[in-house]
C-alpha cells in the first residue's frame, strides 16, 4: 500500500446554490440525510489508510471547521501527520474555479512537509466511493508524471502525482502563467501527463439543480445507491448522537430515507428527511429534502422542495416547487404562508 | 491525583436469564432501544453527572463489550487523569484473582481506587435502564456524613417481594433489610446502586471477605455487616423510570415503553440527558415502496419493505417484502426474509429469519428468536 498525502480544495464556491452556498462552502453542504459533500473524499481517504490530508479553505470556513473537527472520525487526529486546516490568504489573481497554485504556494510547507512521496488532489464537492489506492497504482505504473482522473468526458478534479512534481508545479507556476492543475492538464509544459478513466458512479455537485438531481437518482437508483453507500465501505461522516426515528400511529413512509433523531407523524413519499425533523400530522412531504433540525407543522404540503437547516414552517403551509426548479428554503427561515 | 468521587462498573455477570442472547456477549453489550446498548445508560449518566473516572470490572466474554466502549470517548471519558479503566481479572504472584462476587470484583481491584485515592466510591451495574444524576446522591450522601447510601425506589407493596427490601426510620437510616421477602415490611427496593465512603468500604471488604463462609457479595456480606455494625446507612430515594433488563420479559418490556411511554417513562428524546452510544457509521435508513410503519422506532442502518408494527428496529435491520413485524424488538444486523410473520419475540443480533416462518408469542411469553432456536442458519 501506498501512503499519500490528501488535498482537499474546499475552496469553491458557486452562485448557482442560491443562498445555500451563503455562508458555507459548497463542501460543507450537507448531502443525504447525514453527511456533508466533503465526506466523500475524506472517506476514500480514510479507506485508503491516507493518515495526512490538508484541507484548503476560503471565506468562512465555520461550517466545515464544526464539521472536521480534529479529524478523529476520519482517523486524522494523530501525532505524525493528521488533518491540517489551511485558512484562506489573498490572492491576486481575478478568479479561482478551483485550488489556485498560488494558494498552495502560500501553505507550500503542507507539501515540504509531509513524509510521504505521492499527493491526490481532490475537490470538495464529489459524491463517490472510489478506490484512491487503485487509481494511485494506476498513475504509478504509466511512469507518467501527473494524472488527471475523466469519467468519459468529464473532469474529475481528481489529480495524483508525486509531492516532488506539485511542489515544482506549484513554484513554477508564475513562470509557466498556469493558474491551476487544470491548466497544466490542458496545455502541459513541464510535466507529462497520464488520464485515468474511471466507471464507477461519480458525480459532481455544482448547482442545486445537480444537488436535487443526484439526491433523487440516489434515492431512486438502488444499485447506484448501493455502491455509493457501500455497507463494507461507508461514508465516514462525524457523528450526531440522537435517539432512532420515531414514526408515529399516522404516518405514512414510502420510498424515503429518514435519519435518527426524526419524529415523523405525518406522510413521506420519495424523499430524504435529515436527522432531527419533526413532521406534524396530517402534513405531506413528496420529492422534498428537508435537513436537519427542521420542524414541519401540521397540515402542510411540501412537493419539489428543499428545506435547509433550522427552518420552521407553520401549519397549514403549502409549498410547492418544479422537478427542474426545486424551491429552496433557506437556513432559519420561520414560513408563514404558501410559496410555489 | 486524589478524585472526589470513582464509579466501579460491574459489567461482569453472564446474565443468564437472557438465555441465547449472552451466549457470546455480556449482559451490559445486549443492545437496547434501537440504537444503544444496555451499559451507555449508566456510562451517560456517569457523563452527566459529571464524574470523569470509571472502572469497567469484565470478566464474562468481555469483547463485544470492550470493543464497544474503547477508550470511552463516547462518553467523554478519554481523558488523562482518570477516564476509563478496563478492569479484568488477572493474577499476581500470590493468587489468582476471578472475581467471585460483586464485593471480590472490587476487592480485587483496590489497588486501582488506592491510585486514585477517592473520598466515595460510587458501586454500578451495567445492567440498568435509567437516567439518574449520582451528583445528588452524592450531595446527599455527604451532607448525612454515611459510609454507605443505598439508592432505592418505593414501588408498589405486591411487587416488593422481587427486591432486596430497605426498612428505614423516618430519617431513611437503614435499620434492617429483607432479600426478597415474602412478606415485605417496607417498599424501599434497592436498585444495586451504591456510594460508599471509600474508608470504609476498604475496612468492611477485608473484614468480610476474610471469613470463611463469604458469599463475596455486597448484598449478603458487606451490606449486613455495616447494617449490623451500626455504620450509617442511608437509603437515597430515587424517582424517575428505572428497570433491570435480566430477563427476556423485562428486556422486551423496556423496550416497549419506549413506545408507549407511561406516566413514569424514559424520554431518550430529551436534549438535555442524551444518551451517547458509540458511533457505527451506518448508512440512513431507507423504507421502500412496499413498507407501512406503524408507532415504531426505526434506526440507522435500516431497510425496510414490510409491514412494521410497535416494534423497535434496530441498526442495519433488514425488513423484507411481505413479511410482518409486530410487538417486537428486532437486534442490530438481524434479517426478516420474505412472508415472514413475528409477534411478541425479540430477535437476537445478525439473525436470519427464513422465508416465511411464523412465529408468534403472547405478551406473557416473549419468544426469543436467535441462531439457536432456528436451527443454527446464521447471517454473515
Amino acid at each position: 500500500m501506498h501512503k499519500f498525502l490528501l488535498v482537499i480544495d474546499a475552496t469553491t464556491r458557486s452562485q448557482q446554490f442560491k443562498q445555500m452556498n451563503e455562508r458555507r462552502p459548497i463542501a460543507a453542504i450537507p448531502f443525504f440525510a447525514k453527511y456533508k459533500l466533503v465526506d466523500f473524499g475524506l472517506s476514500s481517504g480514510y479507506h485508503a489508510e491516507c493518515d495526512n490530508v490538508g484541507v484548503f479553505t476560503k471565506d468562512s470556513a465555520r461550517s466545515l471547521r464544526d464539521h472536521l473537527g480534529g479529524g478523529k472520525f476520519w482517523n486524522l487526529d494523530r501525532n505524525r501527520g493528521g488533518l491540517f486546516i489551511l485558512p484562506s490568504s489573498l490572492l491576486d489573481i481575478p478568479y479561482e474555479p478551483m485550488i489556485a497554485y498560488q494558494r498552495l504556494r502560500d501553505h507550500i510547507e503542507l507539501l515540504h512537509k509531509s513524509y510521504h512521496h505521492y499527493v491526490i488532489v481532490v475537490n470538495g464537492y464529489a459524491v463517490h466511493n472510489l478506490d484512491f489506492q487503485k487509481l494511485l497504482n494506476i498513475h504509478i505504473e504509466s511512469g507518467l508524471d501527473l494524472s488527471v482522473v475523466k469519467k468519459g468526458q468529464l473532469n474529475t478534479g481528481i489529480y495524483i502525482s508525486t509531492i516532488e512534481v506539485l511542489q515544482k508545479l506549484t513554484l513554477s507556476a508564475p513562470k509557466t502563467g498556469d493558474l491551476n492543475l487544470a491548466d497544466t492538464v490542458l496545455n502541459p509544459k513541464e510535466v507529462t501527463v497520464n488520464t485515468i478513466q474511471i466507471y464507477k458512479p461519480f458525480y459532481l455537485i455544482e448547482s442545486l439543480k445537480d444537488y436535487y438531481h443526484v439526491s433523487m437518482e440516489l434515492l431512486n437508483n438502488v444499485k447506484t445507491r448501493n455502491e455509493i453507500f457501500k455497507v463494507d465501505r461507508p461514508i465516514i461522516t462525524k457523528e450526531h448522537q440522537t435517539f432512532p426515528a420515531h414514526i408515529c400511529e399516522h404516518a405514512i413512509i414510502k420510498h424515503s430515507i429518514i435519519e435518527t433523531g426524526s419524529v415523523i407523524h405525518g406522510n413521506i413519499e420519495r424523499s430524504i428527511l435529515f436527522h432531527k425533523v419533526n413532521v406534524g400530522e396530517g402534513s405531506l412531504i413528496e420529492d422534498s429534502i428537508v435537513f436537519t433540525n427542521s420542524r414541519v407543522g401540521e397540515n402542510v404540503t411540501l412537493k419539489f422542495v428543499v428545506v435547509d437547516k433550522d427552518v420552521t414552517i407553520d401549519d397549514g403551509v403549502t409549498l410547492t416547487g418544479t422537478k427542474t426548479e426545486p424551491l429552496y428554503i433557506p437556513k432559519k427561515s420561520h414560513i408563514k404562508g404558501n410559496l410555489s | 491525583m486524589a478524585k472526589e468521587i470513582v464509579a466501579m462498573l460491574l459489567a461482569g455477570g453472564q446474565g443468564t436469564r437472557l438465555y441465547d442472547l449472552t451466549d457470546t456477549n455480556a449482559k451490559p453489550a445486549v443492545s437496547f432501544g434501537g440504537h444503544y446498548k444496555i451499559i451507555d445508560f449508566s456510562l451517560s449518566n456517569c457523563l452527566h453527572s459529571q464524574i470523569n473516572t470509571v472502572g469497567i470490572l469484565t470478566q464474562y466474554e468481555p469483547f463485544e463489550l470492550t470493543r464497544h466502549v474503547g477508550n470511552g470517548a463516547a462518553w467523554e471519558l478519554d481523558i488523562q487523569n482518570g477516564g476509563l479503566s478496563i478492569l479484568s481479572p488477572y493474577q499476581n504472584s500470590a493468587q489468582q484473582f476471578f472475581y467471585k462476587g460483586t464485593a471480590h470484583a472490587i476487592y480485587a481491584n483496590m489497588h486501582f481506587l488506592d491510585y486514585y485515592h477517592p473520598k466515595h466510591v460510587l458501586i454500578l451495574s451495567g445492567d440498568h435502564i435509567y437516567k439518574m444524576d449520582y451528583m445528588k446522591m452524592l450531595v446527599e450522601h455527604e451532607k448525612r456524613d454515611a459510609d454507605l447510601s443505598i439508592a432505592v425506589m418505593d414501588v408498589p407493596l405486591k411487587e416488593a417481594s422481587r427486591f432486596g427490601v430497605m426498612i428505614t426510620n423516618d430519617q431513611y437510616e437503614i435499620v434492617d433489610f429483607e432479600e426478597k421477602p415474602e412478606n415485605p415490611k417496607s417498599t424501599l427496593a434497592s436498585m444495586g446502586i451504591y456510594i460508599f465512603k471509600y474508608s470504609s468500604l476498604k475496612q468492611f471488604l477485608k473484614s468480610e471477605l476474610e471469613k470463611e463462609d463469604t458469599n463475596y457479595d455486597f448484598g449478603q456480606d458487606i451490606i449486613p455487616a455495616m447494617v449490623h455494625a451500626n455504620k450509617k446507612v442511608y437509603a437515597h430515594v430515587f424517582e424517575g423510570y428505572w428497570k433491570d433488563v435480566g430477563t427476556i420479559q423485562s428486556l422486551w418490556q423496556s423496550n416497549m415503553d419506549l413506545i408507549e411511554p407511561g406516566a413514569n417513562h424514559l424520554d431518550l428524546e430529551d436534549n438535555l440527558w442524551k444518551i451517547y452510544s458509540k458511533s457505527v457509521n451506518a448508512r440512513p435508513a431507507y423504507i421502500g415502496d412496499t413498507a407501512t410503519i406503524v408507532d415504531s422506532l426505526i434506526d440507522e442502518g435500516t431497510s425496510i419493505e414490510g409491514l412494521v408494527v410497535k416494534s423497535v428496529i434496530s441498526l442495519n435491520v433488514t425488513i423484507e417484502e411481505g413479511a410482518k413485524v409486530s410487538n417486537s424488538v428486532v437486534l442490530p444486523g438481524a434479517v426478516i426474509e420474505e412472508d415472514v410473520e413475528i409477534d411478541y419475540a425479540i430477535v437476537d443480533e445478525h439473525v436470519v429469519v427464513p422465508h416465511g416462518t411464523v412465529i408468534k408469542g403472547t405478551p406473557d411469553n416473549i419468544q426469543l428468536i436467535s441462531k439457536k432456536s432456528l436451527g443454527g442458519k446464521h447471517h454473515a
